[in-house]
């Protein structure tokens, strides 16, 4: 259940989205409905991107182990976003562990 | 005639192609690329898409005048770029890139011919 | 800044390395030169470079926008690949093992 992820601690929002569109598919935590559709488009975006990015780092490189790429992690000031597959999670960095969120992000899209 | 046969007559042009998935498989190739060297800017092209399809999804979600209220700047969705290298120039719209020699090619024609082919292309990230 | 040295004695860790403003190699502690090299860890360093600028512009045009604050400025970018991850924080970076990755003591130990 992605819900069960806000029993993580700092774990603030976390969101299922739609991988063709980025509209939300599951929202739970504390985001405005607008916020919410900003965050999973963001997340969307932000996936193809590093996806992208990984794609041409292993041509460049001639090494596997790269691509496909598994998620990414915005580290910002007070806060931190983490994308995996077609979920995404706004963590507190005082109180989170972000090995933690990401593993418990891939279990959750294993499953779904 | 496919656009990119159309692409390649026109003067300066040096390589065109398409994309497909992840951009590490294309259906259509024609210039002096390798193939290896035509993977990589298949690649590069997709993944550059991506990126500037999220700056366009940012200004229409971020800037107070190019909200869909607002009436929107007609950034959003994102239907290409282009990279100006000192002599050559990539140009993509939709799923296509063009590789333009900077001297001989015109990019004006260019893309020009590659908007308005691809005028009704569906979403090419999907 | 970090020492090079510590980074790179973490578990997992198969490089520590340093890069410039635009992401250009600087200096390196390379633990395991079959999995990586000079060249990778260049690469690496302009690819987290560009998703910093990127992550930063996001964070700003969604403070600009939203109540939710606490992204901006943006510290860190944390690529998740298929087998390795690097997680950078400024100007350094650690490339990771995905199955010995501990995002968040990799993360802490950057801040130096």
């Amino acid at each position: 259940m992605l819900k069960q992820l806000l029993d993580l601690k700092g774990v603030q929002a976390v969101a299922h989205f739609r991988e063709e569109s980025g509209e939300p598919w599951q929202v739970h935590g504390e985001l405005s409905d607008t916020d919410a559709r900003r965050l999973t488009r963001l997340a969307l975006d932000f996936k193809r991107m590093t996806q992208g990015h990984a794609d041409q780092l292993a041509l460049f490189v001639n090494q596997p182990g790269w691509t496909p790429a598994n998620g990414w992690i915005v580290h910002g000031d007070r806060r931190t976003v983490c994308g995996m597959s077609s979920m995404v999670a706004v963590v507190d960095n005082a109180e989170a562990n972000l090995t933690e969120v990401m593993k418990a992000l891939a279990q959750e899209s294993f499953f779904t | 005639m496919s656009l990119v046969s159309d692409l390649m007559d026109q003067p300066g042009v040096v390589a065109a192609g398409d994309f497909a998935y992840r951009g590490d498989q294309y259906y259509h190739h024609k210039g002096g690329l390798s193939a290896a060297d035509t993977r990589l800017i298949s690649s590069l092209c997709r993944s550059n898409a991506a990126a500037v399809r999220m700056e366009g999804d940012m200004l229409a979600m971020f800037s107070r005048v190019c909200q869909p209220s607002a009436g929107g700047c007609g950034f959003e969705p994102v239907k290409g770029w282009v990279m100006h290298g000192k002599s050559r120039s990539v140009c993509v719209i939709s799923n296509v890139y063009c590789v333009v020699d900077n001297e001989r090619g015109s990019l004006g024609n260019v893309l020009g011919m590659m908007r308005e082919r691809l005028a009704d292309a569906p979403d090419f990230l999907n | 800044m970090s020492d090079l040295k510590t980074l790179s004695s973490m578990p997992g860790t198969v490089a520590a390395f340093q890069f410039d403003e635009e992401g250009r190699f600087e200096d390196a502690v390379i633990t395991d030169d079959v999995v990586i090299d000079r060249d990778t860890l260049d690469l690496l360093g302009h690819l987290c470079v560009a998703n910093m600028a990127i992550g930063a512009m996001q964070a700003r045009g969604w403070e600009g926008m939203s109540d939710v604050k606490g992204f901006y400025p943006v510290q860190g970018f944390t690529f998740v690949g298929l087998d390795w991850s690097a997680v950078s924080r400024g100007h350094q970076g650690v490339v990771l093992s995905n199955d010995k990755a501990d995002f968040d003591a990799a993360y802490k130990a950057l801040a130096g």
